[in-house]
């Protein structure tokens, strides 16, 4: 079947867009780098230029006189530095127990069950990513109150709810992000070649040999892939910890209160210069290991 | 090629924001930061009222804008909606700050304001004075709410007085013996350990001078509200011994109630509405007091935006909010005492004016009302005291 | 095969573990729907469907609700645009910094959304704002688009790679110019992925919540904020359980729909 040609019109500008290949590149290029680069990394540099800047503390309003005060109290002030080593252990204990409740899921699914299966199964994970956030949250403050769900289950045991707090804060978190840290692992081990695991147990090697010394090395790229989730979203929560971590404070909440409650636009963002330098070292420290392709 | 005209598209990019944020002016009509004494910006109050607008946007505490969603008997805004047109769009704010804040985006019209609040609001330019000719329920409002230190500058009034109150001391019936004295939140021995509450936001740092004030006359603090450094030092270091015995900071209204129905607080400041709404629900059975010591409290204005897209609107509202049906209404609700005079008269308990004195001077001027502290001291000591600033600072220390 | 049977079952046992600790709370949210008592006291004393009534009549949630939806959907066609753009331009081509667009597309949605947030907001406010556009719908869907464009851009990035310009050369070579290769040889390609990415960025605008907080004003409330001004009100939280579980339900089979798609296309059927 001879298929149409296209109009003179449009063969002469293919033609010339075929022949002038950076036009062509600068026209798929300009739209998307104009919106993250100009719109979003502007706004962000401009965000962490007011961080300079102060606030008046009568009327609240912005002083734009340059001072290193903001940062000057984020380091001295000795509450801002117990805050930030809470979070960023919160932040590392979410992303272990993830990639700990994540690997044995995730291989099962990739390599035990069948393809009907496993379609099945990564639907049913994919499912609690739909139900709000918020919710999901929720939910669990019901678990943890006195008298709720925990409490009925384990006050037979003669153990209770740990209430609200940090432990809390921590369980919710790596309950939210498990479905984050799941995914790029199942990814990664679907493309392991099965070959691979054939050969290790003819060659002998029990499960854990084979898991030890195939698996993990090859499904490290996905394993930090999921991290990079599971870490910076932690960092970056506040709202859990408005809902179940009762009188606790991670460093998201410095952020929030200073620029929402307090109105202190500067020392917020001078504050949230902390987590944006530790995931930007994270990203660039795992850049290398070729995780953002897993992503 | 390329390579450079990618670099200086982007260097130009950011460079052109660069130049926008530097330039841009932000509500910056009295930054004086270095003086106590800021100047009073020059924005003209309303010299008539039109037609509404269609729409209303306000700042509101929690209870104060009630539309039949809480409870649906409980409904003083659909009456004003459908009588002036203006759609109400109700923004709760938990705290002081909270409502300065959102004041400040420029994209609400109105808010009510505590003694915190409103001079803030004033001398940044966020609000406008009113004209209370244009408010004709104003006139019955109490004589001692008007033109007062907090809700009026320069000779003119910047807000409608709506209500006051005090913090009371709320504690769950049958699992709490009775307490007398704040001594029962800062008890370090407290036998309710774990299931105190205290109300999430640096002002809370005077209840504990306010205590202080009683307590430990030494430190001569005659104003909580106005703290030097010793005294502040003091407020600071009680609040500090009293983290580890406290279950919940609390600034929403709702997770409060529900922290008292599951047994989850059992004592601390609270509310008279979340007590009033706990009691209602019939799961727990909260009491309420003004312990010895006296109480901090608020008196809280409505106040306009001086960006406000609906002027019309909210001026209505304002003269809604304190007609007598409303006012009453909002203040049974609540649980404070009303402006509104003729108010009395409308309650359905017949006495509750008498029970929370809505016309007692006298009673009034006890209650130590949120009030912005400032570094020149408010009793007159100089500019040796505390400024919010340092509130807002202490209180992340205090929590931790 | 690979694993022996005690290895197998291990997997099993700790699978279905894993299993249960994600459904629990979902099952808690759903029994609690039913739960007549506002503060959701446990076990359940009764059994009432008067919230789901409930939900149906409330103005606010179907409010919210199309809020959510067109915001999504803004979000979608916006993120599907230009994340698509970079794909190719990443995929077809070799330029100065090709490495870096990976790190910068991904930077929105890898930094804390309350840091993006409060970013677009000052930069809403110092250069919106004069021109006279006020916070609102547009406003958040530019928040959204801002990290949606990743999922769409690895999606279809992914594909391209996995498909290889040899049909696109050969389409030119028998003489189709650029919109006809596209559309009748590129597209079907990438058709699927595409499709993935949509829902993936729609799934993301919908349940965002903390930029959507710093970009959205006073009369603009999504899904997610009407459920976060409400979480604790006692007369409106049990509503929200509802809306959590008909929300579940709901995208049940838009998520299996994307599942197949780009399973589909990764055994070869496009």
């Amino acid at each position: 079947m001879r298929a149409n040609l296209a109009p003179q019109n449009e063969l002469r500008a293919s033609s010339w867009l075929h022949r002038h290949e950076k036009s062509r590149l600068a026209i798929l290029l300009s739209a998307p780098l104009f919106w993250l680069i100009v719109a979003y990394l502007g706004s962000l540099f401009s965000m962490f230029i007011s961080a300079f800047w102060s606030v008046d503390s009568f009327t609240g309003s912005l002083v734009k006189t340059f001072t290193w005060e903001n940062f000057q109290t984020l380091i001295t002030a000795d509450v801002y530095r117990r805050i930030a080593l809470r979070s960023i252990s919160v932040a590392l204990m979410v992303t272990i127990i993830d990639a700990l409740l994540a690997l044995p899921i995730a291989l099962f699914m990739a390599k035990v069950l069948s393809p009907r299966k496993r379609q099945l199964l990564v639907v049913l994970l994919l499912l609690p990513l739909w139900a709000s956030y918020l919710v999901k949250a929720y939910a669990w403050r019901t678990l943890f109150a006195n008298g709720g769900v925990l409490d009925w289950l384990l006050n037979p045991f003669g153990l209770g709810t740990p209430g609200y707090g940090l432990a809390a804060t921590t369980i919710v978190l790596c309950y939210l992000w498990l479905p984050y840290m799941i995914l790029p692992i199942y990814a990664g081990l679907e493309r392991l070649p099965n070959s691979l695991l054939e050969a290790s147990s003819d060659l002998g090697a029990g499960g854990g040999r084979t898991f030890r010394s195939i698996v993990l090395p090859l499904v490290y790229p996905s394993l930090i892939a999921g991290s990079i989730f599971t870490f910076s979203l932690s960092l970056g929560d506040y709202i859990t910890v408005k809902i179940v971590g009762g009188k606790t404070q991670l460093f998201a909440n410095v952020i929030y209160d200073n620029v929402g409650t307090a109105g202190n636009l500067p020392f917020a963002a001078a504050a949230a210069m902390v987590p944006v330098i530790t995931v930007l070292g994270y990203l660039f420290l795992v850049r290398r290991s070729g995780a953002l392709e897993n992503l | 090629m390329k390579r450079t005209q990618l670099t200086q598209l982007s260097t130009m990019a950011v460079a052109l924001l660069l130049i926008a944020s530097c330039s841009s002016s932000s509500s910056s009509t009295a930054t004086n930061a270095a003086s106590d004494a800021p100047s009073l910006p020059n924005i003209a109050a309303a010299t008539s009222v039109g037609d509404g607008e269609g729409a209303l946007n306000i700042v509101v505490w929690a209870g104060y804008a009630e539309n039949g969603s809480t409870d649906k008997a409980v409904d003083w805004v659909t009456p004003f909606e459908k009588a002036s047109g203006c759609k109400v769009n109700v923004k709760v704010g938990n705290t002081s700050d909270e409502m300065v804040t959102l004041m400040k985006t420029g994209q609400y019209d109105g808010v009510s304001a505590s003694g915190d609040a409103t001079l803030r609001l004033i001398y940044s330019g966020d609000v406008a004075p009113v004209n209370t000719d244009l408010v004709p329920n104003y006139t019955t409002v109490s004589d001692f709410l008007k033109n007062q230190q907090w809700n009026s500058a320069g000779g003119k009034m910047y807000g409608i007085p709506h209500g006051w109150g005090a913090n009371v001391l709320a504690y769950t019936d049958g699992k709490v013996a009775a307490p007398t004295s704040w001594g029962a939140v800062f008890d370090t021995n407290s036998p309710y350990k774990g299931t105190v509450t205290a109300y999430d936001s640096p002002i809370y740092i005077a209840d504990a001078a306010l205590y202080l004030m009683k307590t430990k006359p030494e430190l001569k603090i005659t104003n909580p509200y106005a703290l030097d450094d010793a005294q502040f030092q003091a407020a600071v270091d009680l609040l500090k011994t009293q983290k580890p015995i406290i279950g919940e900071y609390w600034s929403d209204y709702t997770k409060a109630v529900q922290s008292f129905e599951s047994g989850n607080t059992v004592i601390g400041t609270s509310w008279q509405v979340i007590v009033n709404l706990v009691n209602g629900g019939k799961k727990a059975k909260v009491n309420s007091i003004v312990p010895s010591e006296g109480s901090t409290g608020w008196s809280d204005t409505w106040m306009i935006s001086s960006k406000a897209q609906h002027p019309n609107c909210m001026y209505k509202w304002m003269d809604h909010i304190i007609s007598p049906s409303a006012n009453a209404q909002v203040a049974e609700w609540f649980g404070e005492a009303p402006s509104q005079t003729a108010s009395c008269a409308m309650t359905a308990d017949k006495n509750f004016c008498t029970s929370y004195h809505a016309t007692d001077a006298a009673y009034a001027s006890q209650i130590h009302y949120w009030t912005t502290p400032t570094k020149s001291c408010l009793d007159g000591r100089g500019s040796i005291c505390k400024d919010y600033a340092a509130w807002t600072q202490a209180w992340t220390e205090i929590k931790g | 095969m690979y694993f022996s049977r005690k290895t197998k079952l291990f997997l099993q046992a700790l699978s279905t573990i894993v299993f249960a600790f994600l459904y629990i709370p979902l099952l808690v949210i759903l029994v609690n729907s039913f739960n007549p008592s506002k503060t959701f006291s446990w076990p359940p004393a009764g059994f009432t469907t008067t919230w789901w009534g409930k939900a149906v009549e409330n103005e606010g949630v179907r409010t919210a609700l199309l809020t959510s939806v067109k915001a999504g959907l803004g979000a979608m066609l916006i993120s599907l645009l230009l994340g698509s753009m970079v794909a190719f331009a990443v995929a077809r081509y070799q330029f100065f910094g090709r490495e870096a667009i990976s790190l910068l597309v991904i930077l929105p949605i890898a930094l804390p959304g309350i840091i993006t947030g409060i970013a677009l907001n000052s930069a809403f406010r110092t250069t919106l704002e004069p021109l006279g556009i006020s916070f609102g719908l547009a406003t958040v869907i530019i928040g959204h688009a801002t990290f949606c464009i990743v999922v769409v851009y690895n999606n279809v990035l992914a594909r391209l790679k996995r498909v290889g310009k040899s049909l696109e050369e050969a389409s030119s070579d028998l003489g189709a110019g650029s919109w006809q290769t596209f559309r009748f040889v590129t597209f079907p390609g990438i058709r699927s992925a595409l499709a993935a990415g949509a829902l993936l960025a729609f799934a993301l605008s919908f349940d965002e919540i903390v930029v959507t907080t710093f970009t959205s004003g006073a009369g603009i409330q999504t899904l997610p904020q009407w459920i976060f001004d409400n979480l604790f009100r006692p007369n409106q939280a049990p509503i929200i359980n509802v809306v959590a579980a008909t929300l579940i339900a709901l995208f049940a089979l838009p998520v299996w729909l994307s599942q197949r798609l780009s399973e589909g296309a990764a055994s070869g059927r496009i």
